[in-house]
């Protein structure tokens, strides 16, 4: 395993711990904001990157496919993902209702949906960053291992070939949380 | 090699995953599976059969309750380790016993008696049989003696624990039966589990990156399945307290 892929591996292991501590019933409200987050980062951004570079371009003064503006569109992507997270795990959150299984099987199901979170998360940040020829890091991907050529085909954006494929288990989510 | 796992047998040749051709392979690649000489292939029967063993012995877990089978892992390990660190102490006792019944039946007393050189010649079958007294004797007595309690998923996962220190016991035992010509190496009793561990771990990964790459031209869309099975699993078991109206 190189740096890269320990990296994001650590983000998702930290969120994979604070699943554990929160425990799965208050973190399916969470997977569930990542997904239609994630949703609408892939189907409005991918609208919105023209104008929004046109608008840069004219008013901010970076030129057309720069390194500037791609940190720029990297700041805006990951900004605004990130502050959605901050959003979901702070203030009044959308839990789910219900009482959780006890441990072990509570337990193993708050990792497993905690390491969801976690790829969920890492995965986004790493995608935009591979998007964006990762700014603000010196990374020469010309030297990435296999394992991060493998977990990069298999990162959230790329597993879907349509990002409405994420409104999925998000519908079936609110569908069940509205039932109760 | 890990430690132990010398003593584990040639694994059983049986029909594995079929290998998918090269081109079907897109990027990215994954990482080159280990040459089949045999030895290290992926056996998928016998990755059955344990998953079949380990949730017989989870099952019984289940139905004993989780104090019940703590008695005998705590009685299986403590004892094996008990064994190991007292084996001479073992074959003296025995020697001894021997002398005691030449005293009792009035014969002269030897400087070794037949049981203590019987002991000493074979410390590793006595040893196990020991074990396996105490082992069997642990299950009755638990059975009797220790209050069951509620099945829960910590009484399986002791009852499957339980199954993986009897397995590295008795697979030895059984595949040198079955397989007379099969060597077994060093005293059974030395509890190879973390050897046995390591090998089901190697087995298991193997098993898990043939599948995968079976799975190859699907593999997005199984790994997109399976978040929204494990999602909607999750969902599924939050207990309401809401009672149906009537």
């Amino acid at each position: 395993m190189g740096p890269i892929e320990i990296l994001f591996v650590t983000i998702q292991l930290l969120i994979a711990t604070v699943g554990v501590v929160r425990g799965y019933a208050r973190e399916l409200g969470n997977t569930l904001v990542f997904m239609a987050a994630i949703f609408f980062l892939s189907y409005v951004g991918e609208r919105a990157v023209e104008p929004v570079s046109s608008a840069a371009v004219r008013t901010l003064g970076f030129s057309a496919g720069s390194q500037s503006l791609d940190m720029f569109l990297f700041l805006l992507y990951v900004g605004t993902f990130l502050t959605i997270i901050f959003a979901s795990y702070a203030g009044k959150t959308f839990d789910f209702g219900g009482k959780p299984l006890r441990a072990p099987e509570g337990t193993i199901l708050s990792l497993l949906i905690g390491l969801l979170n976690g790829y969920l998360v890492a995965g986004t940040i790493w995608y935009y960053a591979a998007l964006y020829n990762y700014p603000f890091m010196n990374v020469d991907t010309s030297r990435f291992s296999e394992t991060a050529q493998f977990m990069l085909a298999y990162l959230p954006q790329n597993v879907v070939t349509s990002p409405v494929a994420w409104m999925v288990p998000v519908a079936l989510l609110i569908l069940l949380r509205v039932r109760g | 090699m890990l430690p132990f796992q010398e003593q584990l047998p040639t694994p059983f040749p049986t029909s594995t995953l079929p290998t998918l051709p090269t081109e079907l392979t897109p990027a990215p690649v994954l990482p080159p599976a280990p040459a089949t000489d045999g030895t290290g292939s992926t056996n998928l029967a016998a990755m059955l059969a344990l998953l079949i063993y380990l949730a017989f012995f989870g099952a019984m877990g289940y139905r004993r309750g989780v104090q019940r089978e703590l008695t005998v892992f705590a009685v299986a390990l403590l004892f094996s380790l008990f064994l190991q660190r007292f084996s001479d102490a073992v074959v003296t006792f025995f020697d001894r016993f021997g002398k005691g019944l030449a005293f009792l039946t009035g014969q002269p007393i030897p400087e070794q008696s037949g049981l203590g050189i019987w002991a000493a010649a074979n410390t590793p079958t006595l040893l196990t049989l020991l074990w396996l007294g105490a082992v069997v004797l642990a299950y009755l007595l638990s059975d009797r003696f220790v209050k069951k309690t509620k099945g829960d998923g910590w009484a399986v996962l002791v009852g499957v624990l339980n199954g993986l220190i009897f397995a590295s016991i008795f697979a030895p035992l059984l595949t040198a039966l079955i397989f007379p010509d099969v060597p077994i190496q060093g005293p059974v009793i030395q509890l190879p589990i973390f050897g046995f561990l390591g090998n089901i771990w190697q087995q298991v990964s193997e098993l898990l990156v043939r599948t995968w790459g079976a799975l190859q031209p699907v593999a997005s869309n199984v790994l997109f399945i399976g978040v929204v099975l494990l999602v909607l699993l999750a969902a599924l078991t939050l207990r309401t307290n809401t009672k149906p109206k009537s």
